[in-house]
């Protein structure tokens, strides 16, 4: 595990049941001290207990989901983004174009600089490029690797492959001590080839590409930041305001043509009307009650049979008039253009086109519709929306693992997950989390919830038992196996794990 | 930088070459030929012959005569190939003591690898020779199609014969590098190899920087010259017995006859259209009745006889092309490697098939070693301006329940590679798995070659199908196989690397490889003093036919008497040396002849 500075602020997890943690007493100790006060070092000193040994304990407890840590995730390396654009233009040899790329591509964390240091007879910056490849194999497309453009003929194809194949293949430095480079050239090389016979072969180019798009559509759904859709939204929220001042200003025949004429509006010209007239029956009243000599208390009227209206108030009559035709223009641009994303997301959702769909639908629901037919429709949509996104990511993840690529398959299965939150799906995003022996924390986070959706269900404990035991947990991973044994007392696979976890072996 | 020497070791004909610069050189033996027969023979007197010399006495000595052995390397006792050797062959083939093939000459058993060393070692010779230095490194070719006991076989045989084969590389790709090599070509080609024993077809991709790809190779490593002999031999025999009611395969020396003359026959084909046969005092009658063969072969005749050979290469040819998913048309050249390419009926069927005429500009005998040369200077130079990427001829799997063979990978696949599949338990409760790593194309394992074997244990009790084992399979640039298994869940794990059988311990190499450096020792002492005592003998020659002038000159002086009986002593004390055998006395004696012969040589012309 990575090491950590110490200035990091525990704090608990709301609604964890700390009761039901599988922790012993020097972990509860430790985790009676968390109060999102004292930071890691406050609570060593607190304790007496070294910092390490305070350190290791919170990372356990944060495994278990009960405590988090409070500072900014570190950049999650996923691993298509970074390589996207690296890949998509051929800039010559692998060596040299390492190099720059080390500065802006987080190339450098990679691998453990110590594997520099490792003996062998190559020079540093061949055993750098070695690393580099090397580490990013599990996460370059075949075009990437060979480092030419998806557009790329076959002639182009084999071209690059020969160049990179000249530096890869372990004849190479055939007599020379290779040490632990070697497996890896080995690794690369056989990589290489199976790019080149992928790309090479028209059937097999199709099928990769294929993959590729559905990998790339997905893609797309993470990358399109919120902010863009936001930007969107307001543009279209401005447009339909300027659209709306437009015209809701004078004069009105016009608009007429445009939007049909609400009855409301009326009101503005009989106003200008009403003051033409000589004297309305309160002003005659008033007149015929002085000649009388006796004073006149007007009889309450309804506001809009009162006016005795003034040239001024006219006009804040006309203001608000003018005030309400526009909200009224706003509203019903608004409608307009909800129901233009909704269509255009119906249709997409009718082509199997996740991506369009789901942004058409952000835009729309950014709009924030009011009216509750639109709000159903849009609702309707999204759920239809995300199911389609959510078998789209269950395609990739159940081809990813079938194909051992397990970091990809967990990463897939989360995204399913978020659609479609299943105590299997969580279960298999778990596993795959497992399998890739990395991402340990977010793999027990899956099995949590599995466990919390399915409490019943032994896989899940097994798993999440698996990655307690992974992650170096062994009380907490017999105890989550104990639980498993009582939901299945059949089953010698845990029976198994638990003896083994009793004597010390695995 | 050390040299190395690339060796085709052929079934009928071997062949070295080396780097010399830019180009690759084939290196000629004593007898000024550029191929050296695969003949090894232990003669009465118990000494070793090998390649020409071996050859000439096969007829008189074709019991203790081996040829084609590469046919029986790295087989097992019981194999079908094995079986049918042991029919046509005029050496005795026995069984070893690890269910291998062993050759009895003379009493003695040989195993394949040891008869093979002594042609490697033959070939070792005449580089070192050639160079004026030892050799110690060599890359040796085998037909694509050997599998990895064959393969390994030969690498054992190069052990004994003092050699470190850093690479055995397979012989039609060697014959694209030497074809391809420092060209800057961009090209498809096919290499259609029909050897002495074997066939092969490859499929390569040469393309920039040097690059040497194989797409698809495949072959049958029993189809080559000698079945094309045999099919003479056939005719010839079948003759005989209607005409006299012999069978001549019953008499030893008659076979071996029949065998040269065949392969004559069929080699002044290529040239002539008709050729004569002609075997006099062939055998004798219980009436002591000699009887002759006598028989013309029309080249007509031996293309029926054959045709069905040459149609099976192009069937191959058809399966070389699918496996490398390419059309016929998308082949740029053809090129021609073994001496059976010289067959007219060969070359009309190539091209035939690939629609285009084959290309002539490689030596069909020498080409594989001139490729094997190639790879071995470029692995070990600094300045690398080739390389080559070979695929695994077979694929390569384990055996599972019911007796298949579960393929991880498959044929045609680029080394170095790396592939992993899961299996499960196939009972219940089963604790531990035995791996069975095979070779071959066949769905059913027993019809494939076994490489190795090893247990995975401490498996977790549990139903079957529960418990999940991880198989990786490892080929390296140099063609060692690992086998990795795994349990899954409990990360229980074994492994082994696959060396394949030659049929040999490694006691028993380490044996032979004593035994071939005894001989080697025997047999430049033996050179040694054949060349003193040749020496020795021309002077003491001269040294006679001066003694009565001598006599005449100085005889009537004291010291010239003196000076006679010197000589005398000199010349008997050199005739011992040499009837003694021991090649450094007979050089002590070569300098006290000199010295006498340039006195009485002095003597003489002032007389």
């Amino acid at each position: 595990m990575a090491t950590h500075s110490h200035s990091r602020l525990p704090k608990l997890v709301e609604g964890v049941d700390l009761r039901a943690l599988p922790i012993g007493p020097a972990e509860a100790f430790v985790l009676s001290r968390v109060d999102a006060q004292a930071s890691e070092a406050d609570i060593a000193e607190a304790t007496g207990i070294p910092l390490e040994s305070v350190a290791k304990t919170l990372e356990e407890l944060c495994m278990l989901g009960a405590v988090r840590f409070e500072e900014p995730e570190r950049e999650s390396r996923n691993p298509r983004k970074p390589s996207r654009p690296s890949g998509a233009f051929r800039i010559g040899p692998i060596v040299e174009a390492s190099r720059p790329q080390e500065t802006h591509h987080p190339a450098a964390a990679l691998y453990d600089p110590s594997e520099l240091l490792e003996a062998a007879d190559l020079d540093d910056a061949r055993k750098r490029s070695i690393l580099e490849t090397y580490y990013k194999l599990d996460h370059t497309t075949h075009y990437e690797l060979l480092r030419v453009e998806p557009s790329a003929d076959k002639r182009a194809i084999k071209s690059a492959y020969y160049e990179i194949v000249n530096l890869f293949h372990p004849d190479r430095y055939f007599g020379k001590n290779l040490g632990k480079f070697k497996a890896k050239l080995e690794q690369v090389f056989s990589r290489v080839t199976e790019a080149h016979d992928v790309l090479t072969r028209g059937a097999s180019r199709e099928e990769y590409d294929a993959y590729l798009a559905s990998r790339r559509k997905t893609n797309e759904l993470i990358s399109v930041s919120e902010s863009a859709l936001q930007a969107e939204a307001d543009a279209i929220r401005k447009k339909i305001e300027d659209d709306a001042r437009a015209l809701s200003a004078p004069p009105i025949a016009q608009t007429n043509s445009l939007y049909p004429e609400p009855r409301i509006v009326d009101a503005a010209p009989n106003s200008q009307r009403v003051s033409v007239r000589p004297l309305d029956p309160d002003e005659r009243k008033r007149a015929l009650a002085r000649k009388l000599g006796r004073s006149f208390s007007p009889t309450p009227t309804p506001r809009p049979s009162v006016p005795a209206i003034s040239k001024v108030e006219a006009q804040g009559h006309a203001v608000d008039e003018l005030k309400r035709r526009y909200e009224q223009r706003i509203t019903q641009g608004k409608q307009q253009h909800v129901d233009r994303y909704l269509e255009t997301a119906q249709q997409a959702l009718a082509t199997h086109d996740p991506v369009a769909a789901s942004n058409a639908l952000r835009i729309a629901e950014s709009l924030a519709p009011d009216d509750p037919a639109q709000a159903g429709r849009l609702q309707d949509l999204k759920e239809q929306a995300g199911g389609l996104v959510a078998n789209h990511y269950l395609q990739l993840a159940q081809y990813e693992e079938r194909e051992g690529k397990f970091a990809d398959a967990a990463a897939s299965y989360q995204r399913v997950a978020q659609a479609k939150p299943t105590a299997r799906i969580h279960e298999r995003a778990a596993y795959c989390g497992l399998m890739a022996e990395r991402e340990l924390r977010s793999a027990g986070e899956h099995a949590r919830r599995a466990v919390a959706l399915a409490p019943e269900d032994a896989q899940c404990r097994v798993t999440l038992a698996r990655i307690y035991v992974a992650a170096g947990m062994k009380q907490s991973g017999l105890a989550e196996f104990e639980r498993a044994a009582q939901l299945a007392p059949k089953d010698d696979t845990i029976k198994e794990w638990i003896r083994r976890l009793k004597r010390g072996e695995a | 930088m050390e040299r190395v020497i690339g060796i085709d070791l052929g079934t009928t004909n071997s062949c070295v070459a080396i780097l010399e610069g830019d180009t690759s050189v084939v290196i000629p033996n004593r007898g000024g030929y550029k191929t050296t027969p695969s003949v090894v023979a232990v003669t009465e007197a118990g000494k070793r012959l090998v390649g020409h010399i071996a050859k000439r006495q096969a007829i008189t000595n074709a019991e203790n005569t081996v040829y084609a052995a590469k046919r029986l390397i790295g087989r097992k006792w019981n194999s079908p190939q094995v079986k049918n050797a042991i029919m046509t062959s005029s050496y005795t083939i026995v069984e070893g003591p690890h269910a291998d093939v062993r050759i009895k000459l003379r009493d003695k058993n040989y195993s394949v690898p040891e008869i093979s060393s002594m042609v490697l070692q033959e070939m070792k010779i005449v580089a070192e020779d050639y160079l004026g230095e030892p050799v110690k490194k060599a890359v040796v070719t085998v037909p694509a199609y050997f599998n990895d006991n064959q393969r390994q076989a030969t690498k054992d045989a190069g052990a004994i014969a003092g050699l470190d084969v850093i690479r055995i590389i397979n012989e039609p790709t060697a014959a694209s590098l030497a074809y391809g090599y420092g060209k800057d070509l961009d090209r498809t080609v096919a290499v259609y190899d029909l050897g002495g024993g074997t066939f092969d077809i490859s499929i390569l991709e040469i393309g920039s920087h040097g690059v040497f790809k194989v797409i698809s190779t495949t072959g049958d490593t029993f189809l080559g010259g000698e079945d094309f002999d045999a099919r003479i031999i056939d005719w010839l025999v079948s003759g005989f017995q209607d005409e006299h009611g012999i069978d001549l395969r019953q008499d030893r020396m008659a076979l071996q006859r029949l065998r040269d003359a065949a392969e004559k026959a069929k080699c002044e084909l290529s040239s002539v259209r008709e050729t004569e046969i002609n075997l006099p005092f062939i055998i004798s009658t219980g009436r002591n009745e000699a009887l002759h063969l006598q028989r013309t072969l029309p080249r007509q005749t031996l293309e029926k006889l054959t045709s069905d050979l040459v149609e099976r290469t192009v069937d191959i040819c058809r399966q070389a092309l699918s496996d490398a998913k390419l059309g016929v048309e998308e082949v740029e050249d053809v090129i021609l490697v073994g001496g059976m390419t010289r067959m007219p009926a060969v070359q009309s069927a190539v091209s035939g098939y690939f629609g285009r005429e084959p290309n002539k500009s490689v030596h069909p005998d020498e080409v594989v070693a001139m490729g094997a040369a190639i790879q071995g200077a470029a692995l070990v130079q600094d300045r690398q301006d080739m390389i080559l990427l070979d695929v695994t001829p077979h694929a390569l799997g384990i055996m599972t329940f019911g007796s298949h063979f579960e393929e991880l990978i498959p044929q045609n696949t680029t080394v170095p590679t790396s592939r992993t599949k899961v299996f499960t338990t196939s009972r219940d409760d089963q604790t531990a798995v035995k791996i069975l790593v095979m070779q071959g194309e066949s769905k059913r394992a027993d019809e494939n070659e076994l490489l190795g074997e090893f247990i995975l244990t401490g498996l977790r009790r549990a139903p079957k199908g529960h418990v999940e084992i991880e198989v990786t399979f490892e080929i390296n640039t140099d063609g060692i196989v690992s086998v990795h298994a795994k349990d899954m869940e409990t990360g229980q794990a074994q492994s082994i690397q696959v060396t394949a059988t030659s049929g040999l311990t490694q006691d028993e190499i380490k044996n032979m490889m004593t035994h071939a450096q005894d001989y080697l020792l025997e047999r430049r002492t033996d050179e040694h003093f054949e060349a003193a005592k040749q020496e020795a003998e021309t002077l003491i020659a001269e040294i006679e036919r001066l003694f009565p002038e001598i006599e005449r000159v100085v005889g009537s002086a004291d010291f010239g008497r003196d000076a006679i009986a010197k000589a005398k002593v000199t010349v008997d004390r050199a005739r011992n040396a040499i009837a003694s055998k021991d090649s450094n006395l007979v050089k002590e004696q070569v300098d006290q002849l000199a010295r006498t012969q340039r006195m009485f040589k002095g003597v003489v012309s002032r007389g």
